[in-house]
């Protein structure tokens, strides 16, 4: 089996000022999903997926929009939204990509869609956290934040 | 940001109203949240149905001046259309959320007209706006206060 080739690009038409949002692509497999899902969705729906992206990235706090998790999966994160009352989820984590330069910038990495049922999917927070410190994943953010991968991953995303 | 990568706000009005809507109704849900005026006596009072309010709420892009006033009113809220120059020409930033300027405008101590706001200026600002702000039981931020009552006595005299 092929090794993993992850990409990581940023999400095109918002602004960065202490947070930024971005996607985390596996190019041998597939896989990881959330930039499809995301660069298909209906303008409709995009508009009210980006107008989550921008209430995070202004720094506001509402669960019913996004949230971090709890306990083990803490760096886990999620943007919410409903399609025709179907909870809908991208999941990704949050990590410090410049804790030299700007150690409270903050970076969420987006990786899966998933349509939540009655329970959160910790299957894929599994999944999320043993990406999240896997060395290509932090070898593609580097590519962007070349801090991140010269500090050895960053610190453990803290709020 | 370069043309290539503007804002997704920029690209047409219709993203900018979303936006601009999605900022109003992030004020109504967590106006909801506090309570104690649930969904259904929302629904109530606007005389429709509970599906109505949630299909709104979730999908801010058809709102219109009128029922937005209808939705604030029916949550004992007001609302105010600010127009205002970000330095920002072009829209490569976005839209500034408008829960930024409700925060400023309490942490200056919901000033009611220009001379409340003269008032608060011109004696530094946080000591009027805090007695005001405790008598409307608002909690200002430590840091802020400090923040704010530091450049009020470092601040120029106005003419």
């Amino acid at each position: 089996m092929p090794s993993p080739r992850y990409v990581f690009t940023l999400v095109s038409g918002h602004y960065f000022r202490t947070r930024s949002i971005g996607f985390i692509e596996e190019l041998t497999q597939g896989g990881l999903d959330a930039k499809q899902v995301y660069g298909s969705l209906t303008p409709k729906t995009r508009s009210t997926v980006d107008s989550r992206f921008k209430h995070w990235l202004d720094g506001e706090i509402f669960d019913k929009y996004f949230h971090r998790f709890d306990g083990h999966y803490s760096s886990c994160f999620t943007f919410k939204w409903e399609e025709r009352r179907i909870p809908q989820r991208l999941y990704g984590f949050c990590c410090h990509p410049k804790p030299k330069t700007e150690p409270s910038f903050e970076l969420c990495s987006l990786m899966y869609f998933d349509t939540k049922a009655d329970k959160t999917n910790y299957t894929i927070l599994g999944w999320i956290n043993q990406l999240s410190v896997h060395p290509l994943v932090k070898l593609a953010i580097g590519q962007q934040y070349p801090e991140f991968i010269a500090q050895g991953g960053g610190k453990k995303w803290t709020h | 940001m370069d043309s290539l990568n503007q804002h997704w706000t920029a690209s047409t009005i219709d993203n900018f109203v979303f936006q601009v809507a999605a900022d109003f109704t992030l004020q109504l849900e967590k106006k909801l949240e506090i309570g104690p005026i649930t969904n259904k006596e929302l629904a109530d009072r606007l005389k429709v149905t509970a599906g109505r309010v949630s299909q709104v709420l979730n999908s801010p892009g058809n709102f219109k001046l009128r029922s937005m006033t209808e939705y604030a009113r029916a949550l004992n809220m007001k609302l105010a259309v600010v127009a205002y120059d970000d330095n920002d020409p072009n829209n490569e930033r976005g839209p500034i959320n408008s829960g930024i300027f409700y925060e400023c405008w309490k942490r200056m101590g919901s000033p009611s007209d220009f001379f409340e706001l003269s008032n608060a200026v011109f004696s530094g600002g946080y000591a009027v706006g805090r007695s005001s702000a405790i008598n409307l039981d608002v909690k200002l931020d430590p840091m802020t206060a400090m923040e704010v009552e530091s450049k009020a006595s470092t601040a120029p005299t106005i003419q």
